[in-house]
């Protein structure tokens, strides 16, 4: 999602009353591919923001019915999370800071040129989706919390060493996938060559045993000469 | 006629990537303190280093003259925004870093795909780094800010904004250049408002000792940094 040039293109809408910015930000939208619709007050845009669904919102803060601040605030309270981009006359920090308080995504001081415009949105783009990391793993049975590196086996903790518990990751973020001996050696061990022993072999018993505490499935399948399988039906 | 215009300063950073190559793994970015640079800041930090990440160091952007004359300007120390005693100045210089720091993040972006963002700051840079984790919230997963305070006062009482964020405070027992008291008692109203922060003391002055950086380890390790 990004109006470069070597990406798809993006659905904005663009709620400004100013007919020259309007003119001005529509043309750049659309001369990079990208669909556009517009707004002149404060209610319409709400409207459209809550009916369709936009990869971006340009917003300006002065409208004649209202102000942007009370759009973003209102159609983030009613769940739209589509990333915001305030345009604004005012340089005071205040109005920034108040601005990103209400849940824009970033602010650009008019006047502004199209290539600061384009960069903006861009950037804006890469933020919203740098920051959409996993939290959970889920594998029929198994559920495990990334952040508090928790796995629950049928809803019971089970507690995992740091090795196990990466080994863990790697394969329910690799299920159904055969992954030989030195692919993991090397992404959960960081270990780059042949160590002649079977470490390897001794942290999937352990986890292998771990999970049967709590289930009767077999999730770690071993292929003879290739590695092994996760096994992941959902 | 009078007026005020704008001028373009180079500011350098660096990136450094720990761990397997191009592999998912966090950014951690590191804000020195008042009269230091990234040079010197990297080795400060150099036990943080070992954790699998992105490291970014960015230098902050006013240059400190060196009135020795002896320290070639590349070497200077540098600081993160203007301060003497004027708030509005030292606000509105706090948010014109915030938007030099966030476009050096989004540089970096072009280009890495991390799953998460961290700020680091020390000191002058850990005022830097609440005031931009607290103002971009929506981009920031983790705040760890060393002898500083967390100003919490931009928040204006949105504590929802900041929810997902996982914030670790820690202060040197004996800090003569800025008082851990403070700093403790912004992390209380944090904790009150129902945020993930911890405050720690160090058995330490202001400057960093390994210490720091075995907590700060240690509170990532629980957060799923390896």
């Amino acid at each position: 999602m990004t109006t470069s040039t070597d990406e798809k293109s993006m659905n904005v809408l663009v709620v400004e009353d100013d007919p020259t910015v309007r003119t001005l930000v529509k043309a750049i939208l659309q001369h990079k591919g990208n669909g556009v619709d517009l707004a002149g007050t404060a209610s319409e845009g709400e409207k459209l923001a809550l009916e369709n669904e936009y990869d971006m919102i340009i917003l300006d803060l002065r409208l004649p019915d209202g102000n942007g601040y009370d759009v973003c605030e209102s159609i983030r309270e009613k769940g739209v999370t589509t990333p915001v981009l305030v345009l604004s006359a005012e340089h005071e920090t205040n109005v920034k800071v108040q601005v990103l308080n209400v849940g824009a995504d970033d602010y650009l001081t008019k006047p502004f040129n199209s290539d600061e415009l384009v960069a903006r949105i861009d950037a804006i783009n890469r933020r919203s989706t740098a920051g959409d990391f996993e939290k959970e793993l889920k594998c029929g049975e198994l559920k495990v919390d990334l952040i508090n590196r928790d796995m629950l086996v049928n809803d019971n903790q089970v507690p995992l060493t740091n090795n196990e518990f990466n080994l863990l990751v790697y394969f329910m973020k690799n299920k159904n996938k055969v992954i030989s001996q030195e692919e993991l050696a090397e992404k959960v061990w960081d270990i780059h060559f042949d160590t002649q022993t079977n470490y390897i072999n001794v942290y999937i018993s352990y986890l292998r045993k771990k999970i049967r505490e709590h289930s009767e499935k077999d999730y770690i399948e071993t292929i003879r000469k290739q590695g092994f399988k996760f096994k992941c039906d959902d | 006629m009078s007026g005020k215009t704008t001028f373009r300063l180079e500011v350098p950073y660096k990136l450094i990537e720990t761990g397997v190559k191009s592999e998912s793994k966090p950014l951690i970015v590191y804000l020195h303190g008042y009269g230091q640079n990234i040079e010197q800041f990297e080795k400060i930090c150099k036990p943080l280093l070992s954790t699998k990440a992105y490291h970014l160091f960015i230098q902050g952007p006013y240059p400190i003259y060196d009135t020795s004359r002896k320290v070639n300007v590349s070497k200077w120390g540098r600081a993160w925004y203007l301060y003497d005693g004027n708030r509005g100045q030292f606000i509105k210089s706090l948010e014109i870093t915030s938007e030099f720091i966030q476009s050096v993040i989004d540089r970096m972006l072009k280009i890495i795909h991390p799953e998460r963002i961290s700020i680091l700051g020390y000191s002058m840079g850990g005022y830097q780094a609440g005031y931009f984790a607290l103002t971009r919230w929506k981009h920031i997963n983790e705040l760890i800010v060393l002898n500083a305070r967390v100003k919490t006062e931009v928040v204006h009482d949105n504590w929802e904004n900041l929810k997902h964020l996982n914030i670790l405070a820690l202060h040197g027992k004996n800090d003569e250049s800025v008082k851990h008291e403070p700093q403790k008692s912004e992390i209380e109203k944090l904790k009150k408002a129902d945020l993930n922060a911890k405050f720690k003391m160090i058995d330490a002055s202001h400057k960093l000792n390994r210490q720091y950086f075995d907590e700060i380890k240690d509170w990532q390790k629980k957060l799923g940094y390896n």
